[in-house]
C-alpha cells in the first residue's frame, strides 16, 4: 500500500510537470545553430553592427559530405547594444543561435579606438561566452571581412583563426595571449597596458566569400597575424609588429618556444653567415626597483635550446663553439629587447611589459604612491637585459657541411 | 582444557550416550548428520555419517550389510569384534582406527562414517565418501573463465553436498524448514556456526518460519519475501542469489547465511550489501590487480548504464556549452534532419532495445540468429540510413546496453536498468539538474536501505561491524 | 557486533560535508583581497565553539540540544527556545536552498520556473531526512568522496590548462591584516563553523561529548584546509582583482579550464558539488527541525518531514526578491540577529544555567 501511494505521488508529479509547459530550457540541436565567430563593428545607422559566423552543421560533417554548400553563413545585425543586436539576429535567421561555442571575437579598429570597455561587460557577464574566447583586433579591414574568408580545409573562419593564433603563439610567440579573461585581468590590475592580438587580411575578400575561392592553390584572401594592438586604458593607440610583440611577450614570460635568427657578421639583418637558434624552454624573470625617481628594471632571460642552422664555418665539436654561439645569441636577444623597450617607451609611453604589475605585486607599499604616474616613470626607466642561454645539442651535424681545403 | 581433552579420549569414551552428546555438541542441529544405532556383533553400536557426503545406497550396500553379516555365535570380546570388523568386514574399504574423538569428528566431516562400539575406546572410521550420481553442470548465468565450473542443481541435497564438500569444517550447519502449505518445499538455511551474527540468524529464522505462502517453486519467491521485509521502498535488490557453490561458500566465510530451496538452482545469500553485486567469484582467483581493476570497471559500467542516455539528452538539448566544440559540430551534423527531439529519439531506441532483449531471452534457441540479424541490421543500420535516428544515438544506446550487462549478477542488472528510464525522463524535462537530482535520489536510496539491519551501502566501515538495529 | 552508534568516520564525513557544502562557493567573502586567509583566521576562534558545545554536552551526560534547553530553561521557556531553534534551522535550510537555486539558475538553467526546481529539491531533501541521521551520515560519506574527487579534478585540470598562476595571489595583505580579521569574525566564524550547533541535536546518536570534541575538531581542521585550498585555487586562477567581481568564484575558476579544447567548461562540475552539498546540509537542518517540532507538538517525526520541507521550499522563494537582497540579508542581518544569538549567546547562557542548576542539585 505504501509503495503504491509513493508511486502515485511520483506519477502525479510527473503529470503535473508534463502538464505544465515542460521542457523549458530545451534547445534541440537540430533547431539551433552554432556560432563560431563574432565580429563587432560600428554600425551605419545604429551604435554597433554585430556579425555572426553561423555553422551549417550538415556541411561540416566529413562522413555525410554535405551538399557542397558553404560550411558557414554570415549574418549581420545592427543594434544599439551588442545584446540587442544578438537577440535580433533572428530577424534574418530561422534558428536559435548557440553562442556558447564561438572561438573568436574580432573587434573593428574603429570601435577599438573609441574604447572597448563600453561593450565588454555583456561578454564577461554572459555565462555562455567562454572565458578563453580569443579577442582580436582587425587591423586595416572591417571586422566582418575576417569572417568572410573561406578556407580550403573546409573549416570555418572562426576556428581557423583561433587555431592559427594559438599555433603561432606556441611556435613563435609573436602574438599576445588575448583571451577574454586576459582583458579583464589587464584592465583590472595595476601597471600593465592591455595588449590584444591583431590580425590583418591580405588578398581579395570579395572573391574569398565564394566557395570557388578554395578550389585554387593560393587562397584568394588570407588572414594574417599582425602582432599586437596596444591599448591605453581601453582605447586602441597603435600596433606592435610581430617581432616587437614577441620580445614583449618574452619579457613577461609568455613565450616558451621560439627561434632567433642571428644575422651574420656585417651588422645588418641581411648579411650572410647567419645562425639560427631554436629554444624550447624559455623563462624570463623581471626585477623592478626604484632608483630615486627612476625605475631600474632587470630582465633575466633563460633558455634551453638547440642549434638549427649555421651558415658559416664554426666547429660544434668544441665547447668553445657552443660558448661563442651562446654569447652571440645572448647579445642579439639583449639588443632586440633593448630596442623593443626603447621603441615602446618612445612610441607609446605605456608599460605593456607588465613591469609595473610586477612592482605592484611584489612591492605593493612602494608602488601605491606612484601608481598614477607609473607610465611616465616607465618612459624614463633603465632597462637592463641579462640573458643566459644554454644550447644543448647540434642536431645531426657537427659543423656546416663544407669541403675541407686540401693542400696549401 | 587438557583435562577435557583427556576425558574425550581413551577409556573414558565408552558410553554411546556420551558419544551422542558429543556429536550434538560439535555438529549442532545440522540436518545432514545421521546418527543411527546399529548392532555390532553382540554389542550395541552407533554409526554416524553426513548424508550430504555420501548416499544411502552406498551405506546400505557397503556398511550396513557387512555389519549384519558379521554376527558371531559364540561370545567374543569387544576388541575381538572390532578386529573382526576391521579385517574381514571392511577390508575392501579404506578404513582407520582412531581413538581421539576430535579426529573422528574431522573424519566425519571429510565424508567418513564412524562406527562406535559401546564401551570400546577405539572407533572404526570408514571412507564412504561418494560422488553424487547427479550431473552437475556449468552455471548458466554466472560464468567464469578461471575457477570452478560447478553449478548448483535443482536438488537441494546435491546443493548441500556441494557446499559441504567445500567446507571441511564441523561448524557448518544446515537447518531445515518446510515452506508452502501445499507444496511442503524443503528450505535449508546454511551457515557457519559462531561466525554469523546471532541477531541476523534470528531474523532469518523468524522470516522463514513465519512465512505464509501456499507454494514455493523457486528461491525467487523467498528473495521477494526477504526483500519486502525491509522498510520503505527498496529500489535495489537486497538479496544476492548465486548459482555458484564457490561464490556461496566465500560469502558464508564472510559471515553470511545461505538459503537453499529445493527445486531451485539459485541459492540466496543474506544479508547482502551493494558491493556484493559487483563481486565476481573470479576476482579472487586472479592476480589482485586484475580483480580490483575489473571490479572498478564494473562500477564504472554500472554508472555508465545508468546515466549515459540521460547525460546525452541533458548536454545535447540543454547544456550545449558543456560539449567540446568539435564534438558538438559533429553531433549537430548528425542530428541535422532527424525528425525527433533527442529525448524521444533515445526513448525510442531504448525501448526497442528492451524489446529485443526480451525477445532474445524468451525465444527458442534456434530463432536466435534471426533476431540478432533483425536487431543489428534492420534496426541499427536501417534506422540510421533512413535518417530516423542519428548515429550518435545508436552509439549511446548500445553503449548503455552493453554496460547494463556487465554486473555479474543478472538480476541486479535487470532491475537497475529500469532506473535509467526515470533518469531519461528527468533529464529531458529539466536537463542536468534533473539528472543530478535523480542520481541523488538513487544515492540516498542506496544509503537508506538496509538488509537485515545491515546498511546496504556504507563506504567507511566493514559490513559486519556496522549493523544498526 | 552490538547495535552501535553512527560510525565515527561517517560522523566525521557528515560534519565535513556539512561544513564544506555551500561555503565552498558562498563561504569566504570576496571583498577582502586575501580571502583565503579569512578561513584560516576564523578557524581558531571557531574551535571555541567546540569547547562551548562539548562543555554543554558533557555537563548533561550527552543529552541532545532540545532536552538540554528544556532542562535549563524550564518547561515553557525551554519549549520556546526549542521552537526558536527549529525555526532557525528551517530558515537556514531555506536559505541554502535559495543559494543552490541561485547557482543553478545562473549556471545551468535560465527559463525553468524556480518553484519547479525547488519543489523537486525539497522532495528529495524530505526523502533524505526521513532516513534518519544514520542514513544521512552514510549518504554523506558517499557525497564526500564525490565532492573531493571533483575538487581534485578541478585543481588538476586547472593546473593542466596552465591557469594556475601563483603570482596572482600577490600583493599579499595589501590592505593589512585588519579587514581579514574583521571579516573572519563577522562572517566566516558564524558560517560555516557556527552552524555546527545543529549537530548538538543528534549528538546522543553521534557519539556524545567525547566524540563530538574529537570528531568535530578533525572536521573543522579538514574543512579549514579544504576551504583554504579551494580559495587559493580561485585566487591563483582568477587573480585577486577578478575574484572580487564574480558572484560564484569557484564557478568562474572552473570556466577557465581548457585542456586542448577538449576538456572545457567544467562549471557544471561545480554546480554538481553545490547541489550534492546543499542536499545534505538541508536534510540535516530539516531533520533537526522536525525533531524539534515533533518534540514540542508531540507528533511523530516522520509525519512532519514533508510539510516542513514544503515550508522551507516556500520560504526559500518568498524570503527575498533578488539575489542582492538575499546576499545582504545573509551577510548582514542574519549574522547579527540569528547566528550570533543562537550560536553563541543562547548556548552560553544555557551552559551557565545548567552549571548553576547542576551545582544546586548536587548540593541539595
Amino acid at each position: 500500500m505504501k509503495t503504491c501511494r509513493v508511486f502515485l505521488v511520483l506519477i502525479l508529479c510527473t503529470a503535473v510537470v508534463l502538464g505544465g509547459t515542460g521542457c523549458w530550457d530545451q534547445t534541440e540541436l537540430n533547431k539551433a545553430s552554432m556560432v563560431t565567430g563574432m565580429a563587432l563593428e560600428p554600425g551605419d545607422n545604429m551604435k554597433y553592427k554585430v556579425t555572426f559566423e553561423i555553422v551549417n552543421a550538415l556541411e561540416t560533417d566529413p562522413n555525410k559530405g554535405g551538399k557542397g554548400g558553404t560550411p558557414t553563413v554570415i549574418f549581420s545585425k545592427e543594434g544599439n547594444s551588442i545584446a540587442e543586436a544578438t537577440q535580433r539576429i533572428n530577424e534574418n535567421l530561422e534558428r536559435m543561435i548557440l553562442i556558447s561555442h564561438f572561438r573568436v571575437i574580432i573587434i573593428d579598429e574603429r570601435l577599438a579606438r573609441k574604447g572597448i570597455n563600453q561593450f565588454m561587460d555583456v561578454l564577461q557577464r554572459n555565462r555562455y561566452v567562454r572565458e578563453d574566447v580569443i579577442v582580436l583586433v582587425g587591423k586595416g579591414a572591417p571586422a566582418s571581412d575576417f569572417l568572410k574568408t573561406v578556407y580550403a580545409r573546409g573549416l570555418y573562419a572562426g576556428y581557423k583563426i583561433q587555431t592559427q593564433v594559438e599555433t603561432y603563439r606556441k611556435v613563435y610567440g609573436g602574438v599576445p595571449r588575448s583571451h577574454l579573461f586576459d582583458i579583464a585581468q589587464a584592465l583590472l590590475t595595476e601597471g600593465r597596458g592591455l595588449l590584444l592580438g591583431a590580425i590583418t587580411i591580405s588578398g581579395d575578400v570579395e572573391k574569398s566569400e565564394s566557395l570557388d575561392a578554395i578550389k585554387t592553390i593560393s587562397p584568394a584572401a588570407v588572414v594574417k597575424m599582425a602582432g599586437a594592438a596596444v591599448f591605453r586604458g581601453d582605447k586602441l593607440i597603435g600596433y606592435l609588429s610581430n617581432e616587437h610583440t614577441r620580445m614583449v611577450m618574452l619579457a613577461g614570460d609568455y613565450v616558451n618556444n621560439t627561434l632567433f635568427a642571428i644575422p651574420g657578421p656585417g651588422g645588418k639583418q641581411t648579411s650572410p653567415g647567419g645562425i639560427d637558434v631554436q629554444f624550447y624552454h624559455m623563462h624570463a624573470h623581471m626585477h623592478v626597483k626604484m632608483n630615486g625617481d627612476k625605475p631600474k628594471i632587470v630582465v633575466n632571460i633563460q633558455g634551453d635550446g638547440k642549434i638549427t642552422s649555421i651558415d658559416r664555418n664554426m666547429k660544434l665539436t668544441t665547447i668553445k663553439g657552443y660558448e661563442t654561439i651562446e654569447q652571440m645569441t645572448s647579445n642579439y636577444v639583449n639588443e632586440q629587447m633593448q630596442e623593443t623597450v626603447s621603441y615602446v617607451q618612445k612610441k607609446f609611453g605605456l608599460d605593456v611589459f607588465g613591469f609595473g604589475q610586477h612592482y605592484y605585486r611584489y612591492h605593493f607599499r612602494k608602488f601605491k604612491p606612484i601608481a598614477k604616474e607609473w607610465n611616465s616613470l616607465f618612459t624614463r626607466a633603465d632597462v637592463e637585459v641579462k640573458s643566459n642561454f644554454t644550447l644543448r645539442r647540434p642536431d645531426l651535424k657537427t659543423q656546416k657541411v663544407e669541403k675541407e681545403q686540401i693542400g696549401p | 582444557m587438557s583435562t577435557e581433552e583427556q576425558s574425550l579420549t581413551g577409556e573414558q569414551m565408552n558410553s554411546l550416550e556420551k558419544v551422542k552428546k558429543q556429536l550434538k555438541q560439535v555438529f549442532g542441529e545440522t540436518t545432514d548428520l545421521a546418527v543411527e544405532p546399529v548392532d555390532v556383533g553382540q554389542y550395541k553400536g552407533l554409526m554416524c555419517y553426513l548424508t550430504t557426503m555420501t548416499n544411502s545406497a552406498f551405506i546400505m550396500e557397503h556398511v550396513v550389510k557387512k555389519l549384519a553379516m558379521s554376527e558371531h555365535k559364540e561370545p567374543i570380546s569387544k576388541e575381538e569384534t572390532f578386529q573382526q570388523l576391521e579385517i574381514s568386514a571392511y577390508s575392501g574399504l579404506s578404513h582407520q582406527t582412531l581413538q581421539n574423538i576430535d579426529d573422528v569428528m574431522f573424519k566425519i566431516v571429510l565424508g567418513n562414517a564412524a562406527i562406535f562400539i559401546e564401551g570400546c575406546a577405539q572407533v572404526l572410521v570408514l571412507d564412504v565418501r561418494t560422488l553424487n550420481s547427479r550431473s552437475i553442470e556449468e552455471p548458466s548465468t554466472q560464468n567464469v573463465v578461471r575457477g570452478p565450473k560447478e553449478g548448483f542443481t535443482e536438488s537441494a541435497d546435491t546443493n548441500m553436498s556441494l557446499i559441504r564438500r567445500r567446507f571441511n569444517n564441523v561448524k557448518l550447519r544446515f537447518e531445515k524448514y518446510e515452506l508452502g502449505y501445499l507444496t511442503h518445499t524443503a528450505v535449508y538455511m546454511a551457515y557457519l556456526d559462531g561466525e554469523v551474527d546471532e541477531e541476523i540468524l534470528k531474523q532469518v529464522r523468524e522470516t522463514l518460519s513465519s512465512s505464509h505462502i501456499d507454494s514455493l517453486f523457486d528461491s525467487g519467491r523467498i528473495e521477494e519475501m526477504f526483500h519486502s521485509k525491509g522498510k520503505g521502498i527498496q529500489l535495489f535488490p537486497t538479496v544476492y542469489s548465486s548459482e555458484r557453490p564457490d561464490a556461496v561458500c566465500s560469502c558464508m566465510i564472510n559471515k553470511r547465511i545461505a538459503i537453499i530451496v529445493d527445486g531451485s538452482p539459485f541459492v540466496l545469500i543474506v544479508p547482502t550489501i551493494f558491493p556484493d553485486f559487483f563481486q565476481s567469484p573470479e576476482d579472487e582467483y586472479q592476480w589482485v590487480v586484475i580483480g580490483v581493476f575489473s571490479r572498478w570497471l564494473r562500477y564504472f559500467a554500472f554508472v555508465l548504464s545508468l546515466i549515459v542516455p540521460a547525460l546525452y539528452i541533458a548536454v545535447t538539448s540543454y547544456h550545449q556549452e558543456l560539449i567540446p566544440s568539435v564534438l558538438l559540430t559533429s553531433i549537430a551534423a548528425q542530428r541535422e534532419g532527424i525528425p525527433f527531439p533527442a529525448s524521444i529519439e533515445i526513448l525510442l531506441m531504448e525501448i526497442t532495445f528492451e524489446i529485443l532483449r526480451e525477445a532474445g531471452t524468451r525465444m527458442p534457441r534456434l530463432v536466435g540468429p534471426t533476431i540478432s540479424i533483425v536487431g543489428a541490421l534492420v534496426l541499427g543500420e536501417a534506422t540510421v540510413q533512413a535518417g530516423v535516428v542519428s548515429n550518435i544515438n545508436v552509439i549511446v544506446v548500445s553503449l548503455t546496453a552493453i554496460s547494463g550487462f556487465v554486473a555479474p549478477i543478472y538480476t541486479f542488472g535487470s532491475k537497475v536498468r529500469f532506473f535509467r528510464f526515470g533518469l531519461i525522463l528527468l533529464s529531458s524535462l529539466i536537463g542536468l539538474y534533473g539528472l543530478v537530482l535523480g542520481c541523488c535520489l538513487l544515492m540516498v536510496q542506496l544509503t537508506r536501505i538496509e538488509s537485515f539491519g545491515v546498511p546496504y551501502m556504507s563506504l567507511f566501515s566493514r559490513w559486519d561491524k556496522r549493523r544498526v538495529t | 557486533m552490538t547495535p552501535s552508534k553512527v560510525n565515527p568516520v561517517d560522523t566525521f564525513t557528515l560534519q565535513l560535508v556539512f561544513l564544506l557544502s555551500t561555503s565552498i562557493i558562498f563561504g569566504t567573502p570576496s571583498v577582502v583581497p586575501d580571502s583565503w586567509l579569512v578561513g584560516l583566521v576564523a578557524f581558531f576562534p571557531a574551535c571555541l565553539f567546540i569547547v562551548l558545545y562539548s562543555a554543554m554536552l558533557s555537563s548533561q551526560h550527552d543529552l541532545g540540544l532540545y532536552p538540554m534547553l528544556e532542562k535549563a530553561w524550564g518547561k515553557i521557556a525551554g519549549k520556546m527556545f526549542v521552537l526558536l531553534y527549529a525555526i532557525y534551522f528551517l530558515y537556514i535550510a531555506a536559505r541554502n536552498i535559495r543559494d543552490m537555486i541561485e547557482l543553478v539558475m545562473s549556471a545551468l538553467l535560465r527559463i525553468t520556473p524556480v518553484p519547479i526546481l525547488t519543489s523537486l529539491f525539497i522532495m528529495l531533501i524530505a526523502y533524505t531526512a526521513l532516513g534518519g541521521i544514520k542514513a544521512i551520515a552514510r549518504f554523506a560519506s558517499l557525497i564526500l568522496c564525490i565532492v573531493l574527487l571533483m575538487l581534485v579534478t578541478l585543481a588538476v585540470f586547472l593546473m593542466f590548462s596552465s591557469s594556475i598562476i601563483l603570482e596572482q595571489m600577490l600583493p599579499f595583505l595589501s590592505k593589512g591584516m585588519w579587514p581579514v580579521i574583521q571579516s573572519a569574525f563577522t562572517h566566516s566564524l558564524w558560517f560555516p563553523y557556527g552552524e555546527i550547533i545543529v549537530f548538538l541535536v543528534f549528538q546522543p546518536e553521534l557519539g556524545g561529548a567525547k566524540g563530538f570534541r574529537k570528531i568535530t575538531l578533525y572536521a573543522f581542521i579538514s574543512a579549514c584546509i579544504i576551504l583554504t585550498i579551494s580559495d587559493l585555487l580561485q585566487i591563483w586562477s582568477l587573480g585577486i582583482e577578478s575574484k572580487k567581481y564574480s558572484v560564484f568564484a569557484l564557478l568562474d575558476a572552473a570556466r577557465l579550464i581548457n585542456i586542448a579544447n577538449i576538456i572545457t567548461r567544467m562549471d557544471a562540475v561545480v554546480a554538481l558539488i553545490i547541489i550534492f552539498g546543499t542536499l545534505l546540509k538541508c536534510s540535516v537542518f530539516l531533520f533537526a527541525c522536525t525533531e524539534g517540532i515533533a518534540r514540542i507538538f508531540k507528533v511523530k517525526t516522520g509525519k512532519l518531514t514533508f510539510p516542513l520541507a514544503l515550508v522551507a521550499g516556500a520560504f526559500s522563494i518568498l524570503v527575498t526578491r533578488n539575489s542582492a537582497e538575499h546576499v545582504t540579508e545573509g551577510l548582514k542581518y542574519v549574522i547579527y540577529t540569528m547566528h550570533i544569538p543562537l550560536q553563541l549567546l543562547v548556548p552560553l547562557l544555557t551552559l551557565i544555567l545548567l552549571r548553576i542548576r547542576y551545582r544546586k542539585g548536587a548540593a541539595t
